[in-house]
C-alpha cells in the first residue's frame, strides 16, 4: 500500500523534476551514503534518517537549480551527508541519555565478514579489532570523525576530503593527524596484530 | 638503509608522512605499504545491508518528498519561543512592585529623621547604651 503510494508519487513527480533520473542516481549512491552515515553516527536508525534527509536535501537542491549540471554528484551528496551527520552529532551532545549505540546497532556495524578472509581465527580477531576501532572512534571530535571516516572507510585523498568538508588541506591533515594519534594503538592492532 | 617503522607505515597509509622518497628506493617497505593499503580496504568493507532495507529507505524518501524537511527544527523553534514568551510574562507579573507611599507619610518620615539628634544608623547602638 505504502509502496504503491510512493510509486504513484514518484510517477507524478517525474514530469516535474525527473524523479526517475534522481531515483537511479540514488540507487547507485544509497548504500555508500547509508554506510557513511552509519559509521559517523554509529546508530542504524539515525543513519537511516540521515540518509533520507541527505537525499531529500539533494532532491530539493536539484529542483531549485534544475538547469545547472553537477560536475561530481558523488562528492556533492557525500558533502550533504557529512554535513547532515555533523548536525546530528552536534545536536546529540544535548542528548546525554544516548552516549552509546544500542547493542544490536553495534552488532550490525561490526558484522563485517569479508569473503576473502581464509582463516576463522584471523577473521574473529579482525572483527574484534574493527569493533574496538569503532568504539575508539567515539573518542574523536566530530570533525576528526568525519575526516577519519572519509579517509579510512572511503579511501579518499586529503584534497578530496578538504573539498567535501570545505576546509583547506592543512586543516584536514591536522584533524587526521590527531585522529590517527588517538586511534594509533587500535590501528596498530588492526594492521600489524596485537604485538605492541 | 633504515626501513620504515610500523608507525611510519601507518602515517603513510593515512597521508600524513611528509617525506615519501624512501618508498621509491625500498622494495620491502613499498611492498609492506601495498599490503597495508589492501588491509585497509578489507577493513573498510561494510556490513551486509539487505536489499529490502534499502528499498524501504527509498520508499520513505519518496514519501517524504512532499513533506517539509525541517519540521522537527520548526517545532524546536516554536517551543523555544513559547517558553521565552511564558518566562517574559512570568517575570513581568512576578516582579515585586516598590511600595507606594503617600506624600504625607514621606514628609513625616523625613521630619522624624531631621528632628532626631543622632543619625539613623547609630540608633541601634544608642539603644544598647541606654539599656
Amino acid at each position: 500500500m505504502m509502496g504503491s503510494m510512493a510509486d504513484g508519487l514518484e510517477a507524478n513527480l517525474e514530469a516535474r523534476v525527473g524523479t526517475r533520473e534522481f531515483g537511479s542516481w540514488m540507487l547507485s549512491e544509497q548504500k555508500r551514503i547509508f554506510l557513511l552515515c552509519l559509521r559517523m553516527l554509529q546508530d542504524r536508525e539515525e543513519a537511516d534518517s540521515a540518509t533520507q534527509d541527505s537525499f531529500l536535501k539533494a532532491y530539493r537542491a536539484l529542483c531549485k537549480q534544475r538547469d545547472s549540471e553537477l560536475d561530481e554528484p558523488g562528492k556533492w551528496i557525500t558533502r550533504i551527508a557529512v554535513n547532515t551527520c555533523l548536525d546530528r552529532l552536534r545536536s546529540r551532545k544535548w542528548q546525554f541519555w544516548r552516549k552509546r549505540p544500542a547493542p544490536e546497532d553495534e552488532a550490525l556495524i561490526l558484522a563485517t565478514v569479508p569473503a576473502s578472509e581464509p582463516n576463522a581465527e584471523d577473521e574473529m580477531h579482525s572483527v574484534q579489532v574493527r569493533e574496538r576501532l569503532q568504539r575508539a572512534m567515539e573518542r574523536l571530535s566530530d570533525r576528526q570523525r568525519a575526516v577519519f571516516t572519509l579517509r579510512h572507510y572511503e579511501g579518499r585523498s586529503l584534497e578530496g576530503i578538504a573539498e567535501i568538508l570545505g576546509l583547506d588541506v592543512g586543516t584536514v591533515k591536522m584533524h587526521l593527524f590527531r585522529a590517527v594519534n588517538k586511534l594509533r594503538t587500535d590501528l596498530h592492532d588492526l594492521y600489524f596484530g596485537s604485538k605492541r | 638503509m633504515n626501513h620504515w617503522t610500523d608507525d611510519e607505515l601507518l602515517d603513510h597509509l593515512y597521508g600524513l608522512k611528509a617525506d615519501e622518497s624512501h618508498l621509491a628506493e625500498c622494495s620491502s617497505c613499498s611492498s609492506r605499504a601495498k599490503h597495508l593499503a589492501a588491509a585497509r580496504e578489507r577493513a573498510a568493507e561494510g556490513p551486509e545491508i539487505t536489499w529490502d532495507a534499502l528499498a524501504e529507505q527509498r520508499r520513505n524518501i519518496y514519501r517524504r518528498l512532499g513533506e517539509p524537511l525541517h519540521s522537527s527544527r520548526r517545532f524546536v523553534w516554536a517551543t523555544s519561543l513559547a517558553v521565552l514568551f511564558v518566562l517574559m510574562i512570568g517575570l513581568t507579573f512576578l516582579r515585586t512592585k516598590p511600595e507606594s507611599r503617600s506624600d504625607d507619610q514621606f514628609y513625616s518620615e523625613v521630619s522624624a529623621i531631621v528632628q532626631n539628634p543622632a543619625p539613623q544608623a547609630v540608633q541601634p547602638i544608642e539603644s544598647l547604651i541606654e539599656e
